[in-house]
């Protein structure tokens, strides 16, 4: 892989190989956290990753430059994303940090635009399925489409919060009401 | 809206609709699955005829018939039951619809209520006399003026007319007399004066004795 193929969301260190390794210095380290957070996020929007596996991720492009024989460890990843947790970015799906969720849109974010699609479409006071928000034939040029049901039942309990929706099942079969 | 908290209650016809659009759901995934079946069965039999396996390239190929009519009885019932829903939907609407003009009729009915015919013809009543009386207080205060007292108060009025007339073009941005001036030129020629004044003084002599005489026939028809 060459610099010029490289999509724009790549950073420019991405080819300076200190950028693998964690700064010891307090202030480098800040900068690059910040710089591997944004691309994190910026990566897992691009090719819609919404569960990072760290696992499966290493050798991915993302952690991995093999053009300059670069990868980030593992420990590092570890904390990148434990700080996303922080600014709700990110949440581990599992006790052992194994996956995340990536949120490239804090829930908060998500829950906005989809009131606003909601609103915009006439479907306030609809019943719809969580399913048809994520897979169905209406959504696919949405920002959320594809997104799993846990991460979209976190931003609908924004709304639930916000107090302009309900979210119900039926059987193990869930589904929203927004007004 | 006041009895917003309440409406924001999952009810049952909320469920129901749920479980009809979680069974699209379920057919849409199963019209998929079928999908891909009926793709792979497609690549089986071309294979199998490839390999001059014909009673199997066959068999495929029914096994792809029988997945095809599964498909369309899918497509059948989906309708079906999206029909269903959209009506459901549509009719709770209309419920909503009705319950706003049952609202409408109700407030109107008050406002009715309110306006009776009888408390409508009493003000009318009441604004009659009143004009009644107006006009009497009117006509006794012109029979008790002079006629000279008359002519004063209608000059006076074509004043403020004029006045008014003049005031409205200066807000229109136009010269405050008339494009007519009133003020005559200075003569230029001896000829014209007197007679014209003359006509002036006969002209406003007429319209005092016209004035006098409508007065009489006022009179006289009083």
């Amino acid at each position: 892989m060459t610099d010029s193929a490289l999509p724009s969301y790549y950073p420019e260190f991405y080819s300076f190989p200190p950028f693998f390794t964690r700064q010891p210095n307090a202030a480098s380290w800040s900068s690059q956290l910040s710089q591997w957070r944004a691309f994190i996020l910026a990566y897992c929007r691009a090719h819609k990753i919404w569960r990072l596996n760290l696992l499966d991720a290493l050798d991915s492009p993302l952690f991995h430059n093999k053009a300059i024989n670069r990868k980030l460890p593992l420990p590092v990843i570890r904390e990148i994303i434990t700080d996303l947790t922080a600014s709700s970015n990110a949440e581990w799906t599992s006790p052992d940090k194994s996956a995340a969720y990536i949120f490239w849109r804090t829930p908060d974010d998500f829950a906005t635009l989809l009131y606003t699609y909601l609103d915009d479409t006439g479907q306030k006071g609809t019943v719809l399925t969580l399913h048809e928000l994520t897979d169905g034939d209406n959504t696919t040029s949405q920002e959320w489409y594809g997104m799993e049901q846990a991460m979209l039942v976190r931003c609908l309990n924004v709304l639930v919060k916000r107090g302009v929706a309900q979210v119900f099942s039926v059987g193990e079969d869930k589904g929203v009401k927004v007004w | 809206m006041g009895q917003a908290n309440s409406s924001r209650k999952i009810t049952a016809q909320d469920r129901a609709i749920l479980d009809m659009k979680v069974q699209r759901d379920k057919l849409k995934a199963y019209r998929k699955r079928i999908q891909v079946v009926l793709d792979r069965e497609h690549e089986i039999a071309k294979e199998c005829l490839r390999n001059g396996q014909k009673d199997k390239a066959l068999l495929a190929l029914k096994k792809r018939k029988y997945q095809e009519q599964l498909l369309d009885k899918t497509d059948g019932q989906l309708q079906t039951l999206e029909q269903l829903t959209s009506t459901v939907e549509f009719a709770l609407i209309q419920k909503d619809v009705l319950y706003g003009l049952q609202q409408g009729n109700t407030v109107l009915k008050q406002i009715e209520k309110e306006m009776s015919l009888e408390r409508a013809e009493e003000i009318m009543g009441e604004s009659e006399a009143a004009v009644a009386r107006q006009q009497e207080i009117s006509d006794l205060i012109s029979r008790n003026m002079s006629n000279e007292d008359q002519d004063a108060v209608e000059e006076e009025y074509e004043a403020l007319v004029r006045e008014a007339a003049a005031e409205q073009r200066r807000k229109q941005g136009l010269p405050a007399e008339q494009p007519v001036p009133l003020m005559p030129n200075a003569p230029d020629t001896e000829l014209a004066s007197p007679e014209e004044e003359d006509a002036e003084e006969a002209a406003k002599e007429a319209r005092a004795k016209a004035r006098a005489r409508e007065r009489k026939e006022q009179l006289l028809a009083a």
